[in-house]
This record gives structure tokens, C-alpha cells and sequence, in this order.
């Protein structure tokens, strides 16, 4: 039986990622555990009292060699048990899927936003090529990929939040009385978070669309009389979403990581501040278990980002047929 | 093999490298460089010097506190005010820059020397000894770099060094790979082979024969890395885990003056300013010298 | 090529539809929208409340914990805004001759949130818990008179407390402790805690924003609150705190900075309030080290200090000045002398006496653990050149300045929250005090101390009180040179809320919403 080479890659992309994140577990369990110094001092700071040091390592195990404890944490995750946190002596899981929760929320919808307008952006810079549009839009680009978000974040709050008013400054969802007040209050991230990844769809999708341009295909199309516009999408764009593709796929995991960034700038309760807050409390099981699902969900996004870019271009899969 | 390497061979084949065989290359290349590269690198040359000679050219000293009062607007005793402590703005802003460009630069130093010569052996070996490594490259790519970053720089503690190393180490693997894939193409020449009859050891291929042809690259890769681990350095010292105070480090005076930024904008913007701008000439001059030295990593960092 | 022409139409479609059923699910929307609204008040604390916050008052440690307690309980008695004494659950009380005992009469008819009614076995419950072995409350220190067998119920309204030893303002060390409905467990407590209180909760989870509260029924009070539900939250970024009352998605903030204000200032629909509270900032000198051992050398730091310039640098002007007495003069036994002044010359003579006729070097540490310190410290050095002390100024990292430096280094600049006289007094400067930060022993002053704390007669404890501070001003090793001002803002339709000096003591009982 034939097996499809497309079902075949998929399968060994998956098993891939999941020992790549069998490994992250052991990078993050040992990067905390195997650190020179004392762990319960390293948690509780140099002044504490013997009897709550003591009473620290007893639960943490710490007395147990590393690899047990690393198995035990990993046996623990499986079961759905991710330990209990030092700082709200409370279960660590409950308090992961609520950020997390709210994380791909955010993420999400900055998405959402970022494919439409990134492509849409290059698009008309492609069209409009060495006009003003496309200058300006360069400019912009190169500007988006050069200032850092949180520079980004702070200064869209002063100006559209503070002075001219224009949007709420706390993303208090709870307080929204419709789904428009919701996205009023995550516009400001949202619109952060988009500042620096569309910069990069913006020029894959410009230069690819100029080469495809100037391809024979669609010089051909162009003198079978065909509409300008029909050119463009039906004959030039599919050829030319692949790097562009590419470069959102790239974008989607950068935002695992640059949400980190945003969340703290708007103090939005996701999964990335709640990591930044541990790592300061030294909440030693927190962070275990922030890491652990935020580079899972940073190794899921880049399957699905390179499973999709196989299946989407056609390209790719003659050539893996 | 990823979506990725699948398509940056598919680029490669469309805009082809312009790989020099020859010693002696450079300078015709040189001379094709576009002139914004050429003013961005001017730029970047003020930027270095303003750092070296930082001490000289600050009007006061960047730790010492009330200078002035807190918050005064931007006068000609202080060109951009002072920040909530009475500390000359100005002065701090230069002294930053000798803190971001040395980090900065040596995180992309050790990016460059470590991933290029990961890179360029795993190119020209080949075989088993390149699979496993790359497999292992891209596990440690799967975490995502600015987790990894906070968990070490979190636990053991901020400093200069530190940072520096763990950002360097961490881009190690994208920079590996694209040079991989430059030494995989040089590999394969016929000169390559005539060494290895010649009886040249391993080691000298790869430094004599293999690099000087994929040095375009390398120095491509090197810039790519400086803007990069700028951006992600000004992202770390934002969150607190890059320099500790009083250092005048960009992103932590960025997040030192955010609180009071209805008092003053400029303990905030001037450090801004400056980083986005080292950041964007960076960027022209990569492009810049991408187009005469060869194909580069498209791809980023989470 | 045939490939290459189907639509990439269909393909797009799904990656639209799988990215907006992605993120559709998720916003929470279902809040309970009844055709009358209930009134809410929106508050927010200034410190970060991360998943350590409590409801518990025995546990917890900072500004949000602290407004949650005092919006859910109440104790015996409550702090007015002058440290003087209010009742509040206890209607009156007495103490026998010497004050080691201490009887409390609870006021009838209070209900907790739950219905029960308030009686003595929960004054017992409320206090034995602080004393809990296994955890004991932080609390537990301060108020170690307290016998926890020694606390009786007379009759259900009526306490008597026994002490270990006599405390002549026994209402005062107890008004922050809280009452509780007896028989809770500490996890019961920790997010559900049953109190007297005007709100109750209504939902808390420790890390989770916002935390909600609904109005108390059958409040004592008649006719409060006066809002019917509360949502607390934190807003740790200063400019955003700003930012949120102008945008009106806050009503209250009780913890705004002392500068940059001016936003606020200009804007109609809110209204800035700010109150002299006794936190006091300071420096402090080691009296058994040369050369502050010399008491001359002492005054003489002492009026090198231009007040009015350290209150504009330091406060930005919202403060007041401190004339060397720990104790404010507005708060019960506060000492109201004419205010010290900057003298250079006399000074420099002091100096001189004191065997320094070039002035003295002196390394003063600071750090930016605090707002303020590092201000003050800059600005007093400058003052104090001119009298010939030239200061070094050390600045310490600010995660270690209470651990490393506060107590160990002979120089340093200090702060205190504002107390009542007697902690104020005794707190930093009683010879075997455990913060004696000016390793200063003075016997009157210790005498002065102890006698107060054994004078029941008020009019003669405040005497002895005033001249324990007189002892501090004129021979004490702390200079004291400010006390900041508080500085809250609410919306402009907020009514009946008063910010409270004390950061920890704010109420909401009284507030109404206008329109």
C-alpha cells in the first residue's frame, strides 16, 4: 500500500516535536535543578531560617538525586499533576490554563489581525512598486522591525490611551459589555504585537510577488489581455504566498515569545508575565510548569506552521512527491 | 528536513549566491554596495566611537545622581533633561551605548565564531556525525530563546557576561545552520576534493579552503545577529533580567522611566530613540551587504 | 499548471474559519446584565498582587491584602485618622487599675455575612488563631501581651482580656487585628473568609483579577454601603494608574505618586485628594560611632538640613516638615514645637566644639528601595556642604538595602510607616528596641517609655510622651525631615470617601456613586 508522502511527513514531524519537547522538559527541569549553590537558599534568599530551609527541602524532595525527582515531576505532569506552587500554596495546573488561556486569546487575535493585513500590505506595496506607496510602506517596514515592542507598547498607550483618548489603557476584559468593548481593551496589544511581526510578512510578500511578477507566467496572462486584478490574484498570488506563508509561520512562534514582552507591558494576566513572576518569586514549580507549556505550545505552533506551509504550497509538495 | 530548508533551497536556486572564489574579492565587492548601506554604516561607525569615548564626551557622570533636579525638560545644561533621580539623561543615553554594543556585539561574536564553525564542519562532514547534530540544533531550537533566556539569567542572576553569553549561545543553532548550508555548497567543488588528495587535515579545509568562501555569509550573519541580540538584550533589560541598576543599560532606563513618564517623556524616549535607530541602521546595512555578500537566514528568533 | 490554477480561495477560507474558531470560545462575557444595574465601585491598590494574595488579615503582607480585609472585616476597634481610637464592633470598654485587664462591650445585633450572629466566642476564636503554634500570625509579635488562654467571655457581648503584662493602650495595639466568624478553617479563611464587614465576598482567586464583592445586607450600619458591589484589582505601573482614572475604567486609587500628577490635576472628572500622613523619611547615624557619638556633632547634622528645600526635592512639595520627633504633630501626643530651621553658622560652630574645626567626611548610604531615599540623600549632601560635612554617597542595590545595608551600616537614610506615638517612639529608639537603627541607649528616654506605657491617665501619658521626643530631637542620632503626604484620587461621581493617612487602613463603607 502507497503511503502518502505528505501523511508520511507529518507523522515524523510529530514524533519529532514530541521528543523535542521530551528534551525541553529534561533543559528545563536541569537549568533549574542543576545550577551551582544551594536550591532551597537559591528560593528563600540567604537570611532564611534553618527550620524553613529544612522544611523547603522536604518538599521538594530535594534531597532525592536529580533524575528522580526529574521523573517524578515528568510522571506528575503526565497525570495532570504539575505541583504545587511555593508562593499561592495552591495547585500550579488550574493557574496555567487560565492564563494560558487568555495567552491564546491574545495571540490569537493578534494573528487573526496580522495574516489579512501583512498580506494585504505587501500586496499593495508590490502593486505600487517604487511609488510613494511603496516607499512610505518600506519606511514603515523597516521601522516595525527595528523598534523594540515594548518601546512600541509604551508610547501607543501614551498617545492613543493617555492623550488623545482613543482607547482604554487596562485590558480589563472583565469589564467589557460586548465583544467590542473586549477588543477595544486588547487593541492596544494586539496592534503591538502587529507592529513587529507584519514588518517581515509585508517585505516576503513585496518581493515575492514582485518576482512572481515578472515571471513569464504572468507576462503571459498580462498579454492574454486579462484585468490587472485578476492578474494579480488569481495567476500572481498563490504563486507568491509561500515565503509569505513562511514568514507568518516564523511570526506565529515569534509570538509565543514576544507575547512575553507585551504581557508585561500591559500587565495582561497571561501565561508570559505569570512566568516573569515566578522566575522573580523563585516559585520553583511555577516556573517549571509555565516553561514546560509555553515551549510546548511554541514547539505545537511551529508543527502546525510547518505542516500547513507543506500543504499550502504546491510548490513544496512536487517537489517532496 | 523542515518547511524551512525546503524553501531557502528554493530561494537559493531563484537569487543564486555570488560566491568568490578568488582571494581578493572584497574590494570589487565593496564597491556595489548601495548607499544607504554606505550611510548606515557611517551611522554605526558614530555609534562605536561615541561609546568608546563616552567618559570623554559625557557632560556628567551617568551614576551620579541629582545632577539637576528630577524631571527637568530637555535645556542647555541638560541636553535631555534628567530622569526621576536628577541624573543627566544625555549622559546616561551615551554610557548606554557602550553597555548595549559591547553585549550585543559579543553575543553576535559568539554566535558567528561558535555557529560558524559548528556550521562549516557539519557541511563539509556530512553523514551520521551531521544528522545527530542537527537533530540536537534543533531541539535547542525548539525553546523558545526568550524563555530560556529568563530561566538562566532569572536563577543565577543578572550580569553584563552573562547576558551576553547565554543570548550568543542561544542563536548559535540559526546561525549553524545557514553556514551549514554555505559550506554544504562549497563542499561539493572540485578544489574541495583536490585538498583532500593533497592530504590536508580536516581542520585546515575548513579554516583555509571552506571559510574564506563562505566568509560573505559569516559576516551577513554576524550583522543579522547584532540587530537581533540588540532587540532581544533592550527586551531583557526591559524585564528587569539584563543589567542591574544604577548601569545605564537602554531597556532598563526604558523601564526605569516608564512609571513616571507623565512626569517626563524623555527618560523613556531618548533611550528608545536611540536603540530603534541603531537597530534600523543595523538592519539597512544588512541588507545592504546581503545583496553583495550572499543569502542569509530569513527567519527569526522567537 | 493545472495545479497552480485551482483557487487558493478554498485553502485561505480555512485558515479563517480554523483562526476565528480558535479564538472565539474564550472571552467571557456572560456578566449578569439585570435590567437595573448594581452599582459598582471599581478600586485599585498600587502594589502588584500576584497568586501570594490572601483575604486571611492574620497573613496577609501588603497593600491589596490589606484592602481586602477591610472591606470584608472588622475589629473591635479602628484607627481615626489621628491614631486616636474609634469604636467600631466594641461599643465601649474599661480597664482595671493598672490596665492588665481589659473589658470589652460588643455592640448588639451585628451580623456576619452568613447571617450568625456577632458574640464573644468569636472575639476568642478571632485572636486565638494569631497564636496558632503550627502557624503563628505575623501579628503574633506585637501583640505578645496578649494571653491568648486569658481571653473570656463574660457573657455573648461581653469580652474580658487578661494580659500577660499591663498595656495602658491596649484598643490601640489591637485595631488591626480583625474579627472572624469562629470555626473557619485557614483555607476557609484564605479566599472565603465570613466577616462583619459592609462587602462579602463573592469571588477570590489568589493570582486572579478582579476580586469581587457584594454588599452586606445586613451591615450594622444603617443605610451602608452605599455601593452594591466592589471589584479590587492592581495597577503596579504608576502612569497607568494615571492613565485608567482618566480613561474611568478605575473610580478609586488611594496610592498615587507624590509627582507628575499634573493630568490628573487638569481633568474635571477627578478629584485629587491628598492627607498628611506620619511616614516619615530620614537619616539615621549610628550614636555609639565616632563622630556621632559626639551629640554636638549630632545637632549639628541636624541644622545643616534646609527642611524646605528637602520637602520640594524629595516630596515635590506634598508633605510636611519634620522637626525631628518621629512622632507627627498632628497625631495623638504629637510634641508642636516651633519647626527647626536650617542654621549654617551654628552648625559649623558645633563642629568646631566637637573638635571638627574643618568639618567631618561621612560615607551615607542610600538606595532606590524606597521613593525618596536616594533623593534625600542627594539633596541633604549638597545642603550639608556648606556646614563642612562632605558627604560620599553610596548607593546600594535596592533588593538588599533593608537586608544588607538598614541596620548594618552606620550611615545610612531610613523610613517608617506612620505609627501612634508609642510605636513610633519605641519602634526605632528604645534602647534594647530590636530596630534600634541609632544604636542610641538613653535611659530617660527608656524610663520616659515604660512610664507612659503604665500611666493610665491620658493628659500625664501624653507629658511623658513629649518629653521622650524632646529627648529624640534635641540628643537622638536620627535626623527626621519629612513626612510624605498620601495622595489619592477618585472619579468625579464618587461620594462620601475619605483617603485615610494610614495606606493600610482605607474603608469603603461610606462610598456612594452618583449618577
Amino acid at each position: 500500500m502507497r503511503v502518502d508522502p505528505i501523511f508520511r511527513l507529518i507523522v515524523t514531524r510529530m514524533t519529532l516535536s514530541f521528543v523535542s519537547l521530551l528534551a525541553v522538559s529534561l533543559i528545563i527541569f536541569a537549568s533549574i535543578a542543576l545550577l551551582p549553590g544551594d536550591t532551597a537558599e537559591r528560593i528563600l534568599g540567604r537570611d532564611a531560617t534553618k527550620q524553613s530551609l529544612e522544611a523547603l527541602r522536604v518538599q521538594l524532595h530535594l534531597a532525592d538525586p536529580a533524575p528522580e525527582r526529574y521523573g517524578r515531576w515528568l510522571s506528575g505532569i503526565v497525570q495532570g499533576d504539575f505541583g504545587r506552587s511555593l508562593v499561592a500554596d495552591r495547585p500550579v495546573l488550574p493557574y496555567i490554563e487560565n492564563y494560558l488561556g487568555r495567552t491564546l486569546v491574545l495571540g490569537g487575535l493578534a494573528l487573526l489581525v496580522h495574516i489579512p493585513l501583512s498580506i494585504g500590505l505587501g500586496l499593495l506595496a508590490a502593486a505600487k512598486r517604487d511609488g510613494p506607496v511603496d516607499i512610505g510602506m518600506s519606511i514603515a517596514v523597516l521601522i516595525g522591525m527595528s523598534v523594540p515592542e515594548f518601546v512600541v507598547g509604551i508610547f501607543l498607550v501614551l498617545f492613543l490611551a493617555t492623550d488623545l483618548q482613543l482607547l482604554p489603557p487596562l485590558a480589563l476584559v472583565d469589564q467589557a459589555r460586548s465583544i467590542w468593548d473586549a477588543l477595544a481593551m486588547l487593541a492596544l496589544p494586539i496592534v503591538t504585537l502587529n507592529f513587529a511581526m507584519t514588518a517581515y510578512v509585508v517585505r516576503q510578500t513585496r518581493s515575492s510577488m514582485i518576482d512572481v511578477l515578472r515571471s513569464d507566467y504572468v507576462r503571459m496572462a498580462n498579454l492574454r489581455g486579462l484585468s490587472r486584478s485578476r492578474v494579480l490574484l488569481v495567476h500572481a498570488l498563490p504563486n507568491a504566498l509561500a515565503p509569505a506563508i513562511n514568514a507568518i509561520a516564523l511570526n506565529a512562534s515569534w509570538l509565543v515569545g514576544g507575547i512575553v514582552v507585551v504581557e508585561v507591558v500591559f500587565n495582561y494576566p497571561g501565561l508570559g508575565r505569570l512566568l516573569v513572576e515566578s522566575i522573580r518569586f523563585r516559585d520553583v514549580p511555577m516556573i517549571q510548569g509555565t516553561a514546560l507549556v509555553l515551549s510546548a505550545t511554541y514547539i505545537a505552533v511551529n508543527l502546525v506552521a510547518d505542516i500547513l506551509t507543506l500543504l499550502l504550497n504546491p510548490k513544496l509538495r512536487t517537489r517532496l512527491a | 528536513m523542515t518547511a524551512f530548508d525546503l524553501i531557502s533551497a528554493q530561494s537559493r536556486q531563484q537569487d543564486g549566491p555570488d560566491v568568490q572564489r578568488e582571494r581578493g574579492a572584497m574590494p570589487r565587492l565593496l564597491r556595489r554596495l548601495p548607499v544607504n548601506a554606505w550611510l548606515a554604516a557611517l551611522i554605526l561607525i558614530v555609534y562605536v566611537v561615541v561609546a568608546i569615548f563616552a567618559p570623554a564626551i559625557s557632560p556628567f557622570s551617568p551614576t551620579e545622581i541629582f545632577v539637576g533636579s528630577p524631571f527637568q525638560s530637555p535645556d542647555n545644561v541638560y541636553w535631555l533633561g534628567t530622569d526621576n533621580l536628577g541624573r543627566d539623561v544625555l549622559s546616561r543615553v551615551l554610557y548606554g551605548s557602550r553597555t548595549i554594543l559591547l553585549m550585543a556585539g559579543s553575543a553576535a561574536a559568539i554566535s558567528a565564531i561558535l555557529g560558524g564553525l559548528i556550521g562549516m564542519f557539519l557541511g563539509y562532514l556530512g553523514g551520521v556525525v551531521d544528522e545527530i547534530c542537527m537533530r540536537a540544533l534543533e531541539i535547542i531550537m525548539s525553546i523558545p530563546s526568550i524563555i530560556f533566556a529568563l530561566l538562566i539569567v532569572g536563577i543565577v542572576g543578572a550580569s553584563g557576561p552573562l547576558v551576553s553569553v547565554t543570548v550568543g549561545l542561544l542563536a548559535v543553532p540559526n546561525v549553524s545552520r545557514v553556514m551549514r548550508a554555505a559550506a554544504q555548497q562549497v563542499a561539493a567543488e572540485d578544489f574541495i576534493a583536490a585538498a583532500r588528495a593533497r592530504g590536508e587535515t580536516r581542520l585546515s579545509i575548513v579554516l583555509r579552503e571552506i571559510l574564506p568562501n563562505v566568509a560573505g555569509t559569516l559576516i551577513v550573519e554576524f550583522s543579522i545577529r547584532t540587530g537581533y541580540a540588540i532587540l532581544f538584550i533592550g527586551g531583557l533589560g526591559f524585564l528587569g533580567f539584563g543589567a542591574t541598576p544604577p548601569t545605564p543599560d537602554w531597556g532598563l532606563m526604558v523601564n526605569e522611566g516608564r512609571g513616571t513618564i507623565d512626569a517626563s517623556i524623555w527618560p523613556v524616549a531618548a533611550p528608545a530613540v536611540c536603540m530603534a535607530v541603531l537597530v534600523t541602521t543595523v538592519n539597512i546595512f544588512t541588507d545592504g551587504i546581503t545583496r553583495i555578500l550572499g543569502p542569509a537566514d530569513t527567519g527569526r528568533t522567537a | 499548471m493545472t495545479d497552480e490554477t485551482k483557487p487558493v480561495i478554498s485553502r485561505r477560507a480555512l485558515l479563517a474559519g480554523a483562526a476565528v474558531l480558535g479564538s472565539s470560545a474564550l472571552l467571557p462575557l456572560e456578566s449578569a446584565f439585570a435590567a437595573t444595574a448594581p452599582k459598582t465601585l471599581r478600586i485599585a491598590s498600587g502594589e502588584a498582587d500576584g497568586v501570594k494574595a490572601t483575604l486571611d488579615p492574620a497573613y496577609g503582607t501588603n497593600d491589596p491584602d490589606a484592602a481586602r480585609a477591610n472591606l470584608v472585616f472588622e475589629g473591635l476597634v479602628k484607627l481615626g485618622e489621628n491614631f486616636d481610637v474609634k469604636p467600631s464592633l466594641a461599643t465601649d470598654w474599661k480597664t482595671n487599675a493598672d490596665g492588665s485587664v481589659w473589658t470589652f462591650n460588643l455592640r448588639p445585633n451585628v451580623k456576619f455575612h452568613d447571617g450568625s450572629p456577632f458574640t464573644a466566642a468569636d472575639v476568642i476564636f478571632s485572636f486565638s488563631r494569631l497564636f496558632d503554634p503550627q502557624k503563628p500570625s505575623p501579628s503574633a509579635a506585637w501583640l505578645a501581651p496578649i494571653d491568648p488562654k486569658g481571653i473570656k467571655a463574660i457573657n455573648d457581648l461581653t469580652v474580658e482580656f487578661t494580659l500577660h503584662q499591663p498595656v495602658v493602650e491596649f484598643p490601640d495595639l489591637i485595631a488591626y487585628s480583625k474579627i472572624l466568624k469562629a470555626g473557619q478553617t485557614p483555607e476557609q479563611v484564605r479566599t472565603a473568609g465570613i466577616g462583619t464587614g459592609p462587602f462579602k465576598v463573592e469571588h477570590f482567586v489568589p493570582g486572579e483579577e478582579p476580586s469581587i464583592y457584594l454588599k452586606h445586607d445586613q451591615y450594622w450600619q444603617p443605610g451602608k454601603p452605599g455601593v452594591d458591589r466592589v471589584e479590587l484589582r492592581s495597577v503596579p505601573e504608576e502612569s497607568a494608574r494615571i492613565a485608567a482614572l482618566i480613561a474611568g475604567q478605575i473610580d478609586i486609587f488611594w496610592d498615587l505618586p507624590l509627582r507628575g500628577l499634573t493630568k490628573l490635576e487638569l481633568d474635571k472628572e477627578v478629584v485629587i485628594q491628598s492627607a498628611h500622613t506620619g511616614f516619615w523619611l530620614g537619616i539615621a547615624a549610628w550614636t555609639d560611632t565616632p563622630p556621632f557619638d559626639n551629640p554636638k556633632v549630632r545637632q549639628a547634622l541636624k541644622l545643616a538640613a534646609n527642611r524646605e528645600q528637602l520637602l520640594k526635592a524629595v516630596l515635590g512639595g506634598r508633605g510636611s516638615l519634620g522637626n525631628d520627633s518621629p512622632v507627627a504633630p498632628w497625631v495623638k501626643f504629637g510634641l508642636e514645637v516651633s519647626q527647626r530651621e536650617q542654621d549654617i553658622e551654628q552648625a559649623k560652630k558645633l563642629l568646631a566644639e566637637a573638635g571638627h574645626p574643618d568639618g567631618v567626611d561621612l560615607e551615607l548610604y542610600t538606595s532606590a528601595s524606597g521613593s525618596g531615599l536616594v533623593e534625600l540623600a542627594t539633596a541633604y549632601k549638597a545642603q550639608a556642604e556648606a556646614a563642612g560635612i562632605r558627604i560620599k554617597i553610596n548607593q546600594a542595590p535596592a533588593e538588599d538595602y533593608w537586608s544588607n545595608i538598614w541596620l548594618k551600616k552606620p550611615f545610612i537614610v531610613t523610613a517608617w510607616s506612620g505609627k501612634g506615638a508609642d510605636a513610633a517612639l519605641s519602634r526605632p529608639f528604645l534602647s534594647d528596641a530590636e530596630w534600634n537603627e541609632t544604636h542610641w541607649k538613653n535611659k530617660d528616654f527608656d524610663n520616659y517609655i515604660h512610664e507612659a506605657r503604665r500611666t493610665l491617665d491620658e493628659a500625664k501619658r501624653g507629658e511623658l510622651y513629649k518629653k521622650a521626643q524632646e529627648l529624640v530631637r534635641d540628643d537622638g542620632g536620627a535626623i527626621i525631615s519629612l513626612f510624605a503626604d498620601a495622595v489619592g484620587a477618585t472619579r468625579a461621581n464618587i461620594k462620601g470617601w475619605k483617603l485615610h493617612p494610614q495606606k493600610l487602613s482605607q474603608s469603603f463603607g461610606d462610598v456612594t456613586i452618583e449618577g
